[in-house]
């Protein structure tokens, strides 16, 4: 909400209704854009329910805790990762692994807060997520910062509603809306004159944000958002690389977004929460991610948009080393696995390690606020920046974490 | 150094002034607008004119029963347009119980997605307001509540908050902000991290178990502690039985703070803005822009009760709350000392309500529930303490503005009477007279006029 006060002079001094305001405003963005040492971008890829990590990320074939999961080499000398993620390993030079993260929340919903927001709950106090911080560092623009597909997202708290997630629960429904608008465009134009008279006489920062959000409805629908939506338009290779698996789809519109100027999208991929039946359930899951995962990471660096881009693979927690009596795995926050990669990060790199059993970290240990201390870092944003809450409380970007060096680059 | 602050703080008290006016040359003076009077006269500003009937009608109607008046309501008051019998109407009628109980659930719950626990303590706290309960007794009530959640509505107040409860009871009832002190002293004031801890501990015996799916009970455990380990209150005070939450209620309620607090936020809901702004932060930094008129207030709180009903007579009554909201930049300090009404934006409650009184739509509480989550764009964590934050999202709006409304009437003056409370300007006519009746609706019920209770 921090609008710069050019900005919001600029908005309030227009007179030239919201049209006129749209076109003049563009040139401005574009300036914007070319600010240099600007933040980077980031797609989360979140496994909703907890992704086990020992049949991803942290195989222990021939433990008794393994199960009858096996582990396949990599393009990273000496790494190996579970057999479920095969196309994944084909690229696993390009990404780092965390072994070593841990965190006390084992409640889904705890959990889920602490690893949108590296902060623990606490009811009287929201803190925003990762991708509302994005938003609030990237200078305004028409296309929304943050878009969440296929779930609400984690909201903005005191960074104000301007850098709430877009929630797209599915493509389909938010092109409805945009046309919607775009058919509207008309009475729309006639509610901006009607309105003129009432806002001149009243000065309120209220009214003139309700105003200024009228004005950012007007000027989305002119640019490549509507159109970035509508998977109808996306080319067939494209779709057919992806797949037609939901997660798929949601990749490839992840994607769309981000080439659209999208800055932060987070794509949810349920079931995770295999309390029963694990092996063959994660087996399936990740059937479903893995080459659409992997064919987002090739693209992104055949655009040339995996520098400026960080990709992470997480959940809330991950899963007991212990088989449970319906073949399944309960909630193991102890170690929790996150996937890296993009933005500038190392790698072809492990960071951490656990015991034989998978029930103990053994190394390099690191906590929930160092690993949002690293994604901040990574993105352009100093970790020790503060911000005030709308009351004047000094509110740490982390929760006093500290950057993971090893992953930060060269 | 923080004791003798806030002891100083917690003790001062004004003389008591006669909660009716004083009589000057024969004539009764308002103890509100005599105060505010002065402070304009010594600060050399012109208050605004008197709002319209009409405009009167529909911001009393909103804040009082939460939603805009009738076509009827609006033609029977501008025929005896008796503004005291209409505040007395609104005050006794069971919407204002509903609406204020609404009101309070949102600012003490929240939103969740399940609502099931936030219904049960609106539906206890209607009781309380149609029982004409005193709210420093209401609060000490949702203090000491023990209880399952299904049955025991106050009791979900203190089970939403497991961790850290002191961080929503000072907000709510105090208006001061502990949050910041519950990692390091506060930057501004002078609550310490160890203040922070010491008032958390009056919940140290607290404890949520989950006895059936989706029902809680709060239960004490009695917990031994060294003295200096002990709960304290931030006036010093400290728990002399094992009724640790019992002591706390009565240190809370009877404390100056939760007086000014009380009042200061009943002042807010009707003005718009608190006399210490935001409400939620009183601190040393932060001092009431009219001190003599929140002391009074706080005065007429303790000597009433805290008879909410009597409160906001008084507020509804005065002359301050009856300006016009007509201002322009460089009004800051009217605003401030409340010289020009400021504005509102409806609450998505409010503005669910209004919709269906102007569409002639029933109520609905899950479509109302439905809106809040467009209004919001499902941001629905959150603190809502401040009940005039503008929080509609860029998203929230767009699932508006492409809603289709049925219009009631086709009848172009009965549009703006029954949507904006008031007849078409000539300029409107000319714009708008001969659009079909559902862009005319479309343009009212969007426009900001609707948006905004002025």
């Amino acid at each position: 909400m921090r609008i710069p006060s050019t900005r919001r002079r600029f908005l309030q001094g227009s007179l030239g209704g919201l049209f006129g305001l749209a076109m003049r405003h563009r040139a401005e963005t574009i300036f914007a854009a070319a600010r240099p040492g600007s933040t980077k971008r980031c797609i989360v890829l979140w496994m909703a329910g907890g992704p086990s990590q020992l049949e991803t990320t942290d195989p222990k074939p021939g433990a008794a805790t393994g199960g009858p999961t096996t582990s396949i080499p990599t393009a990273a000398t000496g790494i190996q990762i579970a057999a479920n993620l095969p196309e994944l390993a084909k690229r696993m030079q390009h990404l780092s692994l965390l072994r070593g993260l841990t965190s006390p929340e084992g409640d889904h919903n705890r959990g889920e807060h602490y690893l949108h927001t590296g902060y623990p709950l606490v009811q009287a106090f929201p803190r925003p997520s990762l991708g509302a911080i994005v938003s609030h560092e990237h200078p305004p623009q028409d296309i929304p910062h943050f878009v969440s597909i296929g779930a609400r997202g984690f909201g903005p708290a005191y960074l104000g509603p301007d850098h709430a997630p877009f929630a797209v629960e599915n493509p389909e429904s938010a092109v409805q809306l945009m046309t919607g608008l775009r058919r509207q465009r008309g009475l729309l134009r006639e509610l901006d004159a009607f309105d003129v008279a009432f806002d001149a006489e009243h000065a309120d920062s209220a009214l003139q944000r309700r105003r200024a959000s009228l004005q950012r409805v007007a000027r989305l629908l002119t640019t490549p958002f509507v159109k970035a939506l509508d998977m109808q338009q996306a080319a067939p290779q494209d779709r057919e690389r992806y797949g037609e698996s939901e997660f798929g789809k949601r990749c490839l519109l992840a994607r769309r977004l981000l080439e659209a100027g999208v800055n932060f999208v987070e794509v949810t991929h349920g079931g995770w929460d295999t309390h029963d039946n694990n092996f063959a359930n994660v087996g399936r899951l990740c059937a479903e991610i893995d080459r659409p995962w992997s064919v987002l990471i090739d693209d992104l660096r055949a655009s040339g948009l995996w520098e400026e881009t960080l990709v992470l693979w997480m959940g809330e927690f991950g899963r007991t080393p212990q088989i449970n009596g319906n073949n399944g795995r309960d909630h193991f926050p102890k170690v929790t696995p996150v996937v890296l990669g993009g933005g500038g990060l190392r790698g072809g790199t492990v960071h951490g390690a656990t015991n034989a059993t998978g029930l103990e970290i053994q190394s390099g240990q690191v906590t929930v606020p160092d690993l949002f201390a690293t994604l901040v870092q990574a993105l352009g944003i100093a970790p020790d920046r503060e911000y005030r809450t709308e009351f004047g409380a000094i509110a740490p970007i982390t929760d006093h974490g500290q950057p993971i060096k090893e992953l930060l680059g060269a | 150094m923080t004791q003798n602050y806030l002891l100083i703080l917690l003790l001062t008290t004004t003389v008591a002034a006669p909660a009716r006016g004083q009589l000057v040359d024969g004539h009764e003076v308002d103890p509100i607008d005599s105060r505010l009077a002065a402070r304009w006269e010594s600060h050399g500003l012109q208050p605004a004119a008197r709002c319209t009937d009409g405009q009167f009608l529909r911001r009393l109607s909103l804040d009082l029963l939460g939603r805009i008046p009738t076509e009827p309501e609006l033609e029977a008051f501008l025929q005896l347009p008796d503004r005291s019998a209409a505040i007395e109407r609104m005050l006794g009628s069971q919407e204002f119980d509903e609406f204020w109980a609404l009101n309070w659930t949102t600012q003490l719950y929240g939103y969740a997605e399940n609502s099931a626990d936030s219904e049960m303590l609106q539906h206890w706290l209607v009781e309380q307001i149609t029982a004409q309960r005193g709210y420093d007794e209401t609060v000490r009530r949702l203090i000491t509540a023990n209880g399952e959640s299904a049955f025991d509505g106050a009791v979900n107040f203190l089970l939403r908050y497991p961790d850290e409860p002191v961080v929503k009871v000072s907000r709510a009832f105090l208006g001061v902000r502990l949050d910041c002190a519950r990692c390091h002293d506060h930057p501004f004031d002078r609550w310490t991290k160890d203040d922070f801890t010491r008032m958390n501990r009056f919940f140290a015996g607290l404890e949520r178990r989950d006895v059936a799916a989706g029902n809680a009970r709060l239960v004490d455990v009695v917990r031994e502690l060294p003295p200096d380990e002990r709960p304290r209150f931030l006036t010093g005070a400290q728990p002399r039985t094992t009724q640790w939450r019992s002591e706390f209620a009565l240190f809370l309620t009877s404390s100056r703070p939760f007086a000014r607090n009380f009042a200061n936020r009943l002042w807010y809901h009707m003005l718009g803005r608190g006399i210490v702004h935001p409400v939620d932060d009183v601190s040393r930094e932060n001092r009431p822009a009219v001190p003599e008129l929140l002391e009074w207030l706080a005065d007429e709180s303790q000597r009433s009760r805290f008879d909410v009903r009597h409160m906001l007579r008084l507020i509804a009554n005065s002359t301050a709350y009856q300006l016009d909201s007509r201002s322009q930049r460089g009004d800051e300090e009217r605003l401030r000392l409340f010289a020009v009404r400021t504005l509102k934006p409806m609450t998505p409650e409010q503005l669910y309500t209004s919709t269906c009184v102007a569409l002639g739509k029933p109520v609905n509480p899950d479509e109302r529930f439905q809106f809040v989550r467009a209004f919001l764009a499902d941001a629905l964590d959150g603190d809502f303490g401040s009940t005039w934050e503008y929080r509609e999202t860029v998203q929230g709006l767009m699932s508006r503005l492409v809603e289709t409304q049925i219009p009631p009437t086709r009848d172009f003056d009965a549009l703006f009477r029954r949507i904006l409370s008031r007849a078409p300007s000539g300029p409107e006519r000319a714009a708008l007279a001969s659009r079909p009746a559902r862009e005319v609706g479309f343009v009212l019920l969007n426009c900001s006029e609707f948006a905004f209770n002025h």
